[in-house]
């Protein structure tokens, strides 16, 4: 990864999260002022828009970093390209989603056995049925993009 | 099994662990677990090495 498709990502990452921040905070905003009644806790909006503000944030931090001091940008690209660091990092990753996976499992399985009433019923049973069967799809569809992106073209053959 | 033949490679060729990270882009820590026998480098990492030490990879990496 060379040095100007870091900067351009971390300059995206800060303007997606300065979006969706903004998007959150009017919103929250505006549901408060016009007393709508679509969100219970119409503060929760506001508070939720910091996320993507102090992630924004960690990233300016990061560019300016990188802008100033191209030493330390070298060893910042070589933090993301080190195949050792790379391969740990897709182990972590690997797990944290198998772990989710099973998480996500237990709360449907729980919540089902639980309260049955819910079953087909509330909106919270049909999100962690969806969440679950998402969880398992996405896997095999990212099996099959990856895998046949790795695959030799017919002019390679 | 540890490296010894990188190791030796790289001390003859006066260049330090640090300096031939940099030369094929990865961490100081990958060279000294390779040299350590605690990591298989990728073959691609393998040639990489080579080239910046000026060996073949039946210098460096092959076990009799």
């Amino acid at each position: 990864m060379d040095q100007k498709k870091i900067i351009q990502e971390t300059r995206l990452y800060i303007i997606v999260a300065l979006i969706v921040g903004f998007a959150l905070l009017a919103a929250g905003i505006v549901l408060q002022i016009t007393d709508s009644n679509l969100i219970a806790n119409k503060k929760a909006l506001v508070g939720l828009s910091f996320i993507p503000f102090a992630f924004a944030l960690m990233n300016y931090f990061k560019l300016i970093k990188l802008l100033k001091s191209p030493e330390k940008m070298k060893h910042v690209i070589v933090d993301e390209t080190d195949e050792r660091l790379v391969r740990l990092r897709n182990e972590v990753d690997a797990k944290t989603f198998k772990f989710l996976r099973w998480a996500i499992f237990l709360a449907y399985m729980g919540y089902t056995f639980i309260v049955p009433t819910d079953i087909f019923e509330s909106l919270g049973w049909w999100l962690l049925l969806i969440l679950l069967i998402f969880s398992f799809v996405i896997q095999a569809f990212f099996a099959k993009i990856i895998l046949s992106s790795t695959l030799p073209t017919e002019k390679e053959e | 099994m540890k490296n010894k033949k990188m190791k030796i490679a790289r001390i003859e060729s006066d260049v330090s662990q640090e300096q031939l990270a940099d030369l094929v882009g990865v961490t100081r820590q990958t060279i000294s677990l390779i040299e350590s026998g605690n990591y298989n480098p990728t073959l691609k990492l393998c040639k990489d090495i080579c080239k910046a030490l000026n060996k073949t990879l039946n210098d460096l990496f092959w076990e009799e």
